[in-house]
């Protein structure tokens, strides 16, 4: 399976916004790079289950598994917070698209538009958030074992 | 037996001033809230750090408040509770400092003295503005490139979130509630916007929009907050999503003003 160019240039693009927002979020310096590559990571999984034909909600809920996978490894690695890097690693995956859509629909009067692109948005972030929160309830699981560790 | 003598010897190093030590605790957690820790996370430090000097801890939190209940080793019980002001600045470097400083207050206790001196250090670091300034052009940028913009509806997305950091900098400062507030700058944003792609006809104004429309958009805080609400922090997430929704609304509200102005007038 591979990327067509648009979707290279997305990937491209979804590092970089990562990377903008790890900045704006003041992320340590040293976690900047790999913070920014969650971004990457995540719209990767969206698109490859994208073309496996699985819909939009699947591949959210992959592509958070994906992101909170790829947190939660680099947090350990890098002895930061989770958070430091979830929060970069899922911005590629909000829709953005879908909530201008559903306010320009609103504008113009097409009421059904407006309805099933909000659908499309709630459901999005639904699916993101349980799939970094699935991740999040077996890595409790895990830390529990070691519960002797200092923070 | 062993347990009871070391925790003994930690209250020490804070006898007689427990209650300052619960202030620096509370402390602790009130920056950890602000600079966009989860929950979780938050009461997990705070029972840690009281342990960490010998008390028994009872640490309960939501986004606007903390309560913590310290049972010292003597029997004396201390409660106090702490209001949370969001002030809207998610900060990771100042969040890792806080993890830092209570790993090594864990590992060993320190005077409330250095725990005060250390916490000021890490509360009035200054950041500059440059990362902020960069950090917004490219998400700007890339963003609109993301959904479909061509390179030039990136620069002037990129140009337009200049427009969002004066607006932050300047009226930011008096802002006292953030629903008018995010109407008014959106709107502000939308109605340049749309009046330069009017003007010059040729750039995706949508694809623009969608670029800076990124940058004040609610949606991680929705994610988290939603995120929060299936870990078991029901509360927490929920006043967090009716917030964010509401941002949300004025930010579209915002925008759409902008759309329908722009529509009648050009």
């Amino acid at each position: 399976m591979t990327f067509s160019l648009t979707e290279l240039l997305q990937l491209l693009m979804a590092f970089l916004g990562s990377l903008g927002f790890a900045l704006l979020f003041h992320t340590p310096r040293k976690c900047l790079l790999t913070a920014a590559l969650g971004g990457l990571v995540s719209w990767a999984v969206y698109l490859l289950t994208m073309h496996g034909g699985y819909g939009y909600m699947i591949a959210c809920l992959l592509a958070g598994i994906a992101a909170a996978l790829w947190s939660e490894i680099l947090a350990r690695l890098q002895k930061k917070p989770v958070t430091v890097f979830l929060i970069s690693a899922v911005i590629p995956l909000i829709p953005g698209q879908a909530m201008y859509r559903t306010m320009s629909s609103l504008v113009t009067g097409d009421l059904e538009t407006a309805w099933s692109q909000g659908v499309v948005m709630v459901l999005s972030m639904l699916f993101i958030a349980a799939g970094t929160s699935l991740v999040a309830a077996v890595s409790v699981l895990f830390t529990r074992r070691s519960q002797n560790q200092p923070v | 037996m062993g347990e009871a003598l070391s925790e003994e010897k930690n209250i020490s190093y804070a006898a007689g001033r427990e209650d300052l030590l619960l202030q620096r605790i509370l402390d602790v957690g009130d920056l950890m809230l602000q600079s966009g820790a989860e929950i979780n996370r938050v009461e997990d430090t705070l029972a840690r750090l009281g342990t960490a000097y010998g008390a028994t801890m009872d640490v309960y939190c939501i986004i606007y408040s903390i309560v913590v209940t310290m049972q010292l080793p003597d029997g004396k019980v201390l409660t106090q509770t702490r209001r949370v002001f969001d002030r809207d600045d998610m900060d990771f470097d100042r969040l890792d400092r806080l993890n830092d400083l209570s790993r090594r207050c864990c590992a060993s206790p320190m005077s409330v003295e250095e725990l005060t001196k250390e916490l000021a250090t890490i509360r009035d670091r200054k950041e500059s503005l440059l990362p902020h300034i960069a950090g917004c052009l490219l998400g700007a940028f890339a963003f609109s490139v993301f959904f479909g913009g061509t390179a030039a509806d990136g620069l002037l997305a990129a140009a337009f979130s200049l427009l969002i950091i004066l607006v932050q900098q300047t009226a930011g400062k008096y802002s006292t509630n953030r629903i008018i507030y995010t109407l008014f700058i959106s709107l502000i944003t939308g109605t340049c916007i749309g009046a330069f792609c009017r003007l010059t006809g040729s750039f995706h104004e949508d694809l623009i929009m969608i670029g800076d429309i990124m940058l004040l958009n609610p949606g991680v805080t929705m994610v988290n907050a939603v995120r929060e609400m299936l870990v078991g922090n029901t509360i927490s997430g929920a006043l967090r999503l009716i917030e964010a929704t509401i941002w949300a609304i004025a930010l579209a509200a915002g925008f759409m003003l902008a759309i329908h102005i722009m529509g009648g007038v050009l």
